[in-house]
Order: structure tokens, then sequence, then C-alpha cells
């Protein structure tokens, strides 16, 4: 922090802006940040079984249960026959908001949901049969829940809202996320007071749920904010806090005699107040377990940094090896083929030779044997005198007509100078053909010794060791957590008294001009240190986010949108598209693409933390009729491949569900539930 | 075409073969006669090394724990043959008859008597069976021989054969030789009638095993 803080002032005073060290301490309150990482959690939720029972309105009975496995499970059903349905009610179960069709929800009684975060079962039960809705959450398996007297209870809660804030705090400390926060206008009509607003899981819930309904917007009003602590890049928190700070003081300038609206307490009580929180807060952070905390958290950083620097290598090499194994591959492939073709014509030479070394015996044999006369007769062994007949044409010994040798030879002749010519051809052709095997062995040698110095610079990286003592680390660190959980939650409040305090104390000093100007300066100081955070983070996890970019680019490939050639994903997290060399916004994407290309984003997301260990998804996705798009063949091909290609790769470390009404998508993946035409889903 | 390039190949083939292998002979009653040749046998089997260079190359190999022989020379000859792919291009099939590789040479043996080539000579037993076959090799012939064949290159690779197979096997007898071939598995197990398969592969094997380099 200590360098952060010099860079910081070094970047004020290039504006005017000189300030000391308490004093910028005590705007930024740099203090009270703690540092986050992008490391994954390594944590996802699994869905293992949804059961819930109830009566439609025609007297028929629900008693729906359904298993869910690792990998991708796609629900084929009809339309309107309620797969969105079932969504909804996991939905429901998670994040207790009920987006059901009212009647739907009114049909519906009790609700199981079975789920697991890194293998720890949970079961969450919703009970809605009287008019208070019951809801509680169990460490408990599905199967080994009893409703009635089962001791593991995480909480239970009476009311639908504490519902909503119970179970957000559970998978709000589940996945290290926080509520990152955001102003807005008091929505009282008269009211110039800001509030401050935060992201609830409800909103988080966004990325795990992809409703039909939505499929042309990105990521909702909050996106870029859900996005930024799915990635949990280094420095959000504090531009958030920071940020927030910046509109409060600059609505409070903009409305100098609100200071009438606010009831003057005393200064010196505000002072006593200050340093009674300052002195608690002293005592929270001086706690042995708290400096421990801190250090290991420290130590995270910098092993982080480690971890960073031999990811890119070891993602940089992963990367080569992959395509030499591709080159690799290719050029066998060639060579082999060439070889082949090569064998072929070299048995042709074979029988060409055979053939010709036949010509030439029979033409130097038969000059061997030639102008001979019959000496011994070969039926009774006597000698013979006799004269050659006079007819060319005719045998010696029987008169019989006979084709004369040197008709013969002639034939002969030619047949071996045409043969003698293809022979050459032919060997000329697998000179060539060697040539270019040569050429190919040679790549092929080449590429090997590439392969094998990467994979011993694969083999030394440190990558996994680094990532596994990260890993120990975070173990303690939430063990910590878990022990300083209440201390922690102390410090928050006190921090926030602390920042009220703070504010209420520059609002009485407002009166002295002097103060006005200290005030005037604070939303400068402010804005520059937010600018200055941004572009740290943006630097500093560029590599994250161009494998992001990287990642998101080949899945919209895959979705067949080949016309989109680059992402780009500024520092404040707007994401742009290079499409037919112009670049554009989700909105400008035509409607029948937005869907693949929202698809491309959650499975990159989910990719970067699965590949390179990098952003906190929970490696869950439902995804409501992916193939309702307006697409061309070519993308529910391409769709299909994807998920394929994903089951392949990643079927045990996340978990995908599916609900289409497109009956092609069946039987490309092993857990599928099919209904029949017309038929209800429950 | 074919049949007639057969006819041809088989008849400078077996008198090569008599010619090679035969001794001097001497007779003040028949100064035509200056070479001669025993059994029929004889002519067969070393048909069957000639019309097989794989085979060749396997007999060879197998006189390798003898250590009567320069090892690198057989290593060169049979390095050589298969350079030369020879099995392929050289290899004329052989059928087996009850006494091992066997082709019906009598019109070939017909042909050359009655030009004057030879003079083929048996005995009958009481049985009335033609044997003690005898083939000499005219005046005439050797003379043809010894102005003509220098000069043709196609038929320069009989005599080199010849001339290798003379060399390591020329004191065989018929039926030396013909044990020797049948201690071959391949050549012993082919039935009656049925082309003897060749050995190409056998003999890479025991080639490497060997001298540790492949063909």
């Amino acid at each position: 922090m200590k360098k952060l803080t010099i860079e910081l002032k070094k970047e004020l005073e290039i504006r005017d802006l000189v300030i000391d060290d308490n004093e910028l301490n005590q705007i930024l309150e740099l203090n009270e940040y703690a540092a986050e990482l992008p490391i994954a959690t390594g944590k996802r939720i699994l869905l293992e079984e949804l059961r819930f029972v109830g009566i439609k309105n025609n007297g028929d009975k629900i008693d729906y249960v359904q298993k869910f496995t690792s990998g991708i499970n796609i629900l084929i059903a009809d339309n309107l026959k309620g797969k969105s349905s079932v969504f909804k009610v996991i939905k429901f179960a998670l994040t207790g908001r009920d987006s059901l069709k009212s009647d739907v929800s009114s049909w519906i009684k009790t609700i199981m949901l079975g789920f697991s975060i890194a293998d720890k079962s949970y079961t969450i039960f919703i009970d809605k049969t009287s008019s208070r809705m019951s809801s509680t959450l169990y460490s408990t398996n599905i199967d080994q829940v009893n409703i009635e007297y089962d001791d593991n209870v995480i909480f239970k809660s009476n009311t639908k809202s504490d519902y909503e804030m119970q179970i957000q705090d559970f998978f709000f400390n589940r996945f290290s996320y926080y509520p990152l926060s955001w102003t807005q206008k008091d929505s009282a009509k008269d009211s110039i007071e800001l509030r401050e607003a935060k992201a609830s899981w409800s909103t988080y819930f966004k990325s795990i749920y992809l409703e039909s309904k939505d499929t042309n917007s990105f990521y909702g009003n909050q996106g870029s904010k859900i996005f930024q602590i799915l990635l949990g890049l280094k420095y959000t928190k504090i531009i958030n806090k920071l940020m927030i700070k910046r509109d409060f003081i600059k609505n409070s300038l903009a409305k100098k005699d609100g200071i009438n609206n606010i009831v003057l307490v005393g200064k010196e009580d505000l002072l006593n107040e200050l340093k009674e929180i300052e002195e608690c807060l002293d005592s929270i952070r001086t706690n042995s377990e708290h400096v421990k905390f801190q250090s290991l958290k420290e130590l995270q950083n910098s092993l982080f940094m480690e971890i960073q620097a031999s990811s890119m290598i070891f993602s940089s090499s992963s990367n080569r090896h992959y395509q030499l194994l591709a080159e690799l591959d290719n050029n066998r492939s060639i060579r082999d083929s060439l070889i082949k073709e090569k064998d072929g014509l070299e048995k042709e030479v074979v029988k060409l030779k055979r053939k010709i070394n036949d010509l030439k015996e029979y033409l130097e044999s038969g000059y061997f044997f030639s102008n001979l006369t019959i000496k011994m007769c070969p039926s009774c062994n006597h000698e013979i005198d006799m004269p050659s007949t006079n007819e060319e044409h005719e045998c010696n010994l029987c008169q019989k007509p006979v084709v004369s040798e040197i008709e013969n030879k002639e034939q002969f002749s030619e047949r071996l100078k045409q043969l003698t010519e293809t022979k050459i051809i032919i060997e000329t052709k697998i000179n060539e053909i060697e040539e270019k095997i040569s050429v190919l062995q040679n790549n092929i040698n080449d590429f090997e010794k590439e392969k094998l110095d990467i994979e011993k610079t694969i083999q030394n990286n440190d990558y996994a060791e680094l990532s596994q003592k990260s890993e120990q680390i975070s173990k303690q660190l939430n063990e910590l957590n878990e022990k300083l959980k209440q201390s922690t939650e102390r410090e928050d409040e006190l921090i926030s008294q602390k920042a009220i305090l703070n504010y209420k104390l520059s609002l009485q000093e407002v009166d002295s001009d002097d103060n006005v100007g200290k005030l005037n300066k604070k939303p400068d100081v402010l804005e520059i240190s937010i600018d200055y955070f941004i572009n740290k983070r943006f630097e500093e996890s560029k590599s994250i986010l161009t494998s992001l970019e990287d990642l998101m680019l080949n899945e919209i490939h895959a979705f067949g949108l080949p016309s989109i050639t680059k992402i780009h994903i500024d520092k404040l997290f707007n994401i742009e598209y290079t499409q037919n060399g112009i670049r554009i916004k989700f909105g400008d994407i035509a409607e029948g693409e937005q869907l693949r290309v929202k698809l491309a984003f959650y499975l990159s997301i989910i990719q970067l933390d699965i590949q390179k260990n990098y952003g906190k998804h929970p490696r869950l996705l439902m995804i409501d009729s992916p193939a309702k798009e307006e697409g061309d063949n070519k993308y529910l091909e391409g769709l299909k491949a994807a998920l394929v290609d994903i089951e392949n790769r990643y079927a045990d470390k996340l978990q995908i569900l599916i609900g289409t009404a497109e009956r092609n998508m069946s039987d490309i993946v092993r857990s599928q539930f099919i209904y029949e035409a017309d038929q209800y889903v429950f | 075409m074919e049949e007639i390039i057969r006819l041809y190949k088989d008849r400078i083939r077996i008198f090569l073969i008599i010619y090679f292998f035969s001794e001097d002979f001497h007779d003040s009653n028949n100064l035509n006669l200056v070479r001669v040749l025993y059994t029929e046998t004889r002519i067969q089997k070393i048909d069957f090394l000639l019309r097989n260079p794989d085979y060749f190359a396997l007999e060879l190999l197998n006189l390798l724990p003898e250590k009567k022989h320069d090892r690198n020379q057989i290593k060169s000859i049979i390095i050589d043959i298969f350079k030369n792919r020879e099995p392929e291009i050289r290899r004329l099939e052989m059928e087996k008859f009850f006494f091992g590789a066997y082709e019906d040479i009598d019109d070939v043996i017909a042909f050359l008597e009655s030009y004057g080539f030879i003079v083929f000579k048996s005995k009958r037993n009481i049985e009335l069976n033609v044997i003690d076959k005898q083939y000499y090799v005219t005046k005439f012939a050797k003379e043809k021989t010894d102005k003509i064949l220098s000069e043709m290159d196609s038929l320069k690779w009989y005599i080199d054969r010849c001339e290798q197979i003379k060399q390591y096997f020329g004191d065989y007898t018929g039926t030396q030789l013909k044990n020797m071939q049948y201690e071959e598995e391949t050549y012993r197990n082919t039935s009656y009638k049925e082309f003897i398969a060749d050995v190409q592969e056998k003999v890479k094997t025991i080639f490497k095993k060997e001298f540790g380099e492949n063909l």
C-alpha cells in the first residue's frame, strides 16, 4: 500500500494537489483497504436434486423429483410445458426471489433443493403451506435431511425477506462475494439525498440464470459491477468505495444550504465518538489473529504476483504446446500419406523392373539361342542333319508357321522402351515425394524438439506448486475468516460509523472558507485517485482480461459467428466487439446473434476460472431456451458442438442446466431428460 | 507375350545352371561332351535358390553359426539382395511336390538337347523309373557361351548369382540341398502342389538379430 500511496501522491502533485500522507489517508481511508485477489476460490455450486410437491388448480397432484449431475443437463420439452418454471423454482430456492407466475407459485407447497459447495452437502427446504413462508438451510445431504429434527441447521427463517437476507449472507460468504455499492437518488420525490444501493445475491444470480426473456440485454443494470466481482480484480473494492464517497461529497457540496437540514451535533461529541470508534478499531486490529490474518493476506498477495507470472509462462507454453501438437499431427499425417503414395509407386516400379528384366532377358537369350539348327531329334535321340527350310516363317522341324523372331524382337523392343520411359517418370515422381517427405520430416523433428523443450518448461513451471501453496493459505484465511467473522463485521460497522462521523465533522467545517476549500479539494483528490486505481487495476489485470477476450472470441467462433473478429474489454468493463471490421456495442449486435455472444461471455468466465484459475463464478449456469434465437442451422450445430466440447472437457468441473424445446438438442450429452410432445414437465 | 518370355526364361536359366554347376568332362570316345552335371534334383534345388533370392539369403544366414565363411561378405550379399528388392523383382514362384520344390523341365531339356546345347543320358531301374540322370554340355554350347554370354547385361545377374550359390553351396549334392531346404519351416509346411511362400520377414528378423541392423 505504501508504494501505491507514493505513486498516487505523485499523480496528485502533477495536478497541483499537494497533500500530506495524513490528509490523503483521511480522504481515502486507505488503511481500511484489504487487498482482494482475482484467484479462483475453486468452489462451485453443484445442484444435485430438486423436489417440489403441490397441487394444481385442476386438482392434479404435483410431485416433481429431478436429479442433476455434474456437466451438462438438458431438459427437453415443448414450450409452455413448465421448463422455465423448474428453473424459476431453483432460483426461488437459491435466492428467495419468487419470479414464478402467480398461479404456478400458488400451486407449489414445499420445495427441497439439494446442492453442494466444495463437496459439502446442503439442502434448502421451503415450506409454503401456511401463509407465512418458512425456510431452512441444512448442512445435510437431501436424502438424509429430517425435516422434523435435524440438528444440522445452518439457519432458519420465518419470513421471505429474512430468508433472502440470510441466504445472501450464506452465498456471499461461501464465494467471498461482497455487495458492491453505487449511489442513487432517494426514491422519495422531494428528497435530494443520495442513497447507497448495494448489489444483492439475486443480482449476482443473473450471472447464473440466463432467462430467455432477457436474451438481448447483456448483464442487467448493475451488470458491469457483477462482472467486476465475478472477476474479483484487484482494487475493485477501493474503487467502488471511493466512487461512493465522491458522489456523496459532490452531492453535499451541491446543496450547500443542505447543512441546515442536518441536526447539528456538538463538535466535541462527534470528536469523542470518533475517538471511541478509533480505539475500538485499534483493539480489533491489534488482536493477534487479526494481525495473522492481515499478514497471511499480504503473503497471499505476493504469492499471487508470482502465480500470475508463472501462469503467463504456463499458459503461453500450453498454447504453443497445443499448436505444436496440431502442427505435428498435420505434418505427420501428410508425411504418412506421402509415404503411402511412395510405397504404392515403388511397388509399381518393382513391377516395371520385373517386366523390363524379362524383356531384356528375352531379347538377350533370344540372341543366344538364335540361328540354331536342329541337331538332335528330341523324340528318338538320333542326330539329324537337315537343311533349314527356305520358308522363313516355317518351323524347321514340324513345318508349322511361326512368328518371325525379327517381328517379335521389334515388338518387344518397343514395349521395353515404353516401360523404361514409364519407369523413369515414376522414379522422378518418387524422388519428388522423397524430397517433400524429407522437408516434412525436418519440420517434424524441429517441432518435436520444440515440444520437448516446452514440455520441460511446463514441467519445471512452479505454477501448480504455487497454486497449491496459495490454496493452503486461502484455506487458512477462510478458517480465520470464520473465526473473525464477528469482529470483522464489527470492524465494518465501525468503519462506516467513522465515515459518517468524519462526514458530519466535515459538514460542520464547511462554514469557514478554508474548510470549503478543503472540501472542494476532496472531490478532486478522489477523482484523481479513482482514475489512478482504475488504471492500476486495468494495468495489473491485463493478462486476465486478454485471456478472457481470447476465450470469448473462441466461443463466439464456435457458435458460428466468424464475423466477430475481436473483443475489447475496457477499463470500466464495457465490452465491445469488432464485427465486419466495425467496432460495436452489445446492443448493436443483430438480435439473432446476441444470445450467442452472451452465452460465449458466461462460458468464458467459467473457463477462465477452470483453466486459468481466475475469477469467482460459481460454475453453475442455467440457460433457458438457448436455441430460441433466430439462428441459422450453423448456430444450432455450433451450439451443440460447443456443448459437447464443454461436456468432454469440463463435465466434472462445472454444471450447466439447459431447458429447450429444440428436439435437435437430444442425444448430445449423457444427462438428458426428454418429455414427449405435449407432455407437461410437472 | 508372357508365355513366350517365360519359355525363354526357363531355357536360359536351366541351361546356365547346367553350365555353371557342371564339372569338366573328358571322354576320348566322345570329344563333343565337355562338362557334366549329375541328378535332376540338384538342378531343381539350385533353381529354387535362383528363383527365390530370399531363400538364398536365409540359407546364407543359416551358414553363419558354422563360422566357416566370411560374415561380412554374407552380410553384404544379403544387403544387396534386399536393397535391389530382388525378392520381389526376381522371384519366380515354385510349387512343392513330393520331394520339395519342383517344376517339370523335360521340355526345356528337350529344347536344349535338340539344338545341340546339351546331351541328356539316363538309366532305368527295375521298376522302369528313370534314375541317374546326367546332363552333358556340348562343345558347341561351351564355345557359344564363352563367346557371347559376357556381352549380355541382363543375363549377368544369373551368372553372378550362380557364382554366389556355387561359392557357398557348390559342393552340396541334390539330396543335401533338398535336406537343407526342408529345414525351413515355411518350405516344409507347404502343402503338395502349393506355391512355396516367401520368407522375407524371417530373413529381416534374423538379420537384425545377427547384425543389429534393419534390412
